[in-house]
């Protein structure tokens, strides 16, 4: 089973933007693919990433260009747990590493964004890059980027 | 002169706290304070709302209950429209409270209090956490993710997903359960309650390494609150009030939800968004209550279910149940009643019945609905206009009636590990720790808005006002 995991608040603008990928990703119904949605990461995804050859989060990041879209590689040596009920990507692969002895192949999609008031639309530019993000991931599903 | 010695943040909690600690002049405590320092406003935003929007608005307080908050606006409106929602209806409303309280308190358990309990209240802060959880014991670890997994399950399952589901509406729910659905959710329940079981035999077994914590960990005498059913029974989705004082005396009984105006007055403390709610016959100083687990096992005559009624009558004989520190083995026990009960409403007979919503118009201006959230008894009271407009909303949350108890329980907890100005971080971490048993959830309990009054005063050694700032 691969894992799309797609987070952000659809009621913040931008922040959307990962949860509006991964719809993109669960409309298209490719076998294997698992593609969940959430405003952020819980402890307990542990279990359902401990399952999954391969797992790509997507999210919104304020350190790109609006609309840029970049892969990131997750380095698990640098999780850092935070302690509470919202995890980092890497907290969850550490912890499906230590608990599950499971080491998916892993990716962080990030979205460049700009707006994060209170509505429900991506910014023009933030929307034309959902697209390319979604190509890329399927492209990095496909094994085609690294 | 006074010293203070502040926290800040309140780490491992859901929200936004500060405690504030006053020293006399020879290093003792004299008084401590648990802020609360957010402020959400729901009630004041929903009024013009049309009240049908209640319980899917009403969810958005907060992202660990919502399902709370949805049983709670849902049963308002079922008081509303002036319906008894279809029996089927409330046997599926049950359940995903169930399921909900059951997640959360495993997380509350698992991933906020856990690393305490098993590493020490005095280890290393830097291993002190999740991590360092994951590697003394990552059975427990294990357990923990899967048993918040299986509530989270059980709600996605029953509402299509986890959070902020919107299948509970006025009138019932809107959908009827799948036989699919329902074997997927009982086949999850064996495994859960296993691993609950060991769970409570883990607990017991570190109890008597935490005799110190347990004996000032919010350990005096209060009143409880709780539901009960018309047997006495623990209840959590219908039933009636009852308080009961320290010594187990009944104080009031079979209760309605249109009595709670009776038993609960909310005072204001100018160091805090955070209400105190405390019991109206008994006048602020002396109706100091608590709600939640604890206070629930408390309340309640017997479980309905058997392998948490033999742990309850085992709780029963612990001689310092009121401390607050048992709040944690509260939270197990209820957890292993919630799979109980989900398992036998799952095979009652009529249980995939289509007949889950009842439809009418309002037919009262006013509708109180009351439940038992993961943390306590959650109260949502509406008033609505003639075109079904909501007019006025009065929360009451469940971290909202443990206030007091809470803010004497860091008051106790510090004069015993709080000695003159220089603080260890063992110190700070029982007194986070205390209000961490009560399980707060700071996001459901700033729900009014309002100013808060400001009041600062510069005053030198000798007690001369320099300074005076208020609004």
């Amino acid at each position: 089973m691969r894992l799309v995991i797609g987070i952000g608040n659809t009621l913040r603008g931008d922040d959307g933007v990962g949860v509006a990928v991964a719809q993109q990703l669960a409309a298209q119904h490719l076998p294997d693919l698992r593609v969940i949605a959430c405003h952020q990461l819980t402890p307990e995804l542990t279990a359902l990433i401990s399952q999954a050859e391969q797992v790509i989060f997507v999210d919104a990041s304020t350190n790109l260009s609006a609309g840029d879209v970049k892969v990131i590689p997750l380095d698990l040596e640098n999780a850092r747990a935070l302690a509470t009920h919202h995890w980092a990507p890497t907290a969850l692969l550490m912890a499906a590493k230590v608990l599950y002895s499971a080491q998916p192949r892993s990716a962080l999609v990030a979205i460049g964004a700009q707006h994060f008031g209170y509505c429900e639309q991506l910014s023009e530019s933030v929307a034309r890059a959902l697209p390319r993000a979604t190509q890329l991931i399927l492209s990095l599903l496909r094994g085609e980027v690294h | 002169m006074t010293q203070e010695i502040i926290i800040n943040p309140v780490t491992r909690i859901e929200g936004h706290g500060k405690i504030t600690i006053y020293l006399a002049d020879d290093g003792s405590v004299a008084d401590a304070k648990f802020h609360v320092t957010q402020l959400r406003g729901f009630e004041k935003f929903a009024e013009g709302r049309p009240f049908h929007e209640m319980p899917s608005l009403m969810a958005r307080i907060c992202g660990i209950c919502p399902v709370s908050h949805l049983i709670a606006s849902a049963k308002a409106c079922d008081a509303l429209l002036g319906v008894r929602i279809p029996p089927v209806a409330a046997a599926l409303r049950r359940v995903m409270n169930l399921a909900q309280i059951a997640q959360s308190h495993a997380l509350s358990f698992f991933y906020l209090s856990a690393p305490d309990l098993l590493l020490g209240m005095d280890s290393d802060p830097s291993q002190r956490n999740l991590f360092g959880m994951l590697a003394a014991n990552p059975q427990l670890a294990r357990d923990g993710v899967t048993l918040r997994q299986t509530g989270q399950q059980i709600i996605e399952l029953l509402g299509g997903k986890r959070i902020h589901p919107g299948w509970l509406v006025p009138g019932g729910v809107s959908e009827p359960l799948s036989a699919e659905k329902r074997d997927k959710i009982l086949a999850m329940l064996p495994n859960a309650i296993a691993i609950t079981q060991q769970a409570i035999h883990w607990f017991k077994s570190i109890l008597p390494r935490f005799s110190e914590e347990i004996s000032v960990f919010a350990n005096f005498p209060t009143l409880h609150m709780g539901m009960v059913d018309r047997r006495g029974n623990l209840e959590t989705y219908d039933g009636y009030l009852r308080i009961v004082d320290a010594d187990g005396n009944v104080v009031e009984d079979r209760m309605t939800p249109e009595d709670y105006l009776d038993l609960i007055e909310e005072a204001a403390e100018p160091h805090s968004f955070l209400k105190s709610p405390y019991y109206k016959p008994r006048g602020y100083a002396d109706g100091m209550f608590r709600v939640g687990p604890l206070s629930r096992l408390l309340v309640a005559d017997q479980i309905s279910t058997p392998l948490a009624n033999a742990e309850l009558q085992a709780f029963r004989q612990i001689p310092e149940r009121q401390s607050s520190f048992y709040f944690h083995l509260a939270r197990l026990i209820e957890i292993l009643h919630a799979w109980e009960e989900i398992q036998r409403v799952l095979n009652t007979p009529d249980i995939l019945s289509d007949h889950v919503r009842a439809y009418a118009e309002p037919n009262a201006f006013e509708g109180i609905g009351i439940s038992e959230a993961p943390r306590g008894t959650l109260m949502h009271h509406y008033k609505i206009d003639k075109n079904g407009l909501i007019t006025h909303v009065n929360l009451i949350i469940a971290t909202g009636h443990n206030n007091l108890a809470m803010n004497a329980g860091v008051k106790q907890v510090a004069q015993r590990f709080v000695h003159g100005a220089r603080l260890s971080e063992g110190m700070l971490n029982r007194v986070e720790a205390v209000i961490r048993t009560f399980d707060p959830c700071l996001s459901c309990s700033t729900h009014a808005i309002g100013q808060m009054p400001l009041h600062i005063q510069l005053i030198a050694p000798n007690g001369e006002v320099l300074d005076e700032i208020a609004r």
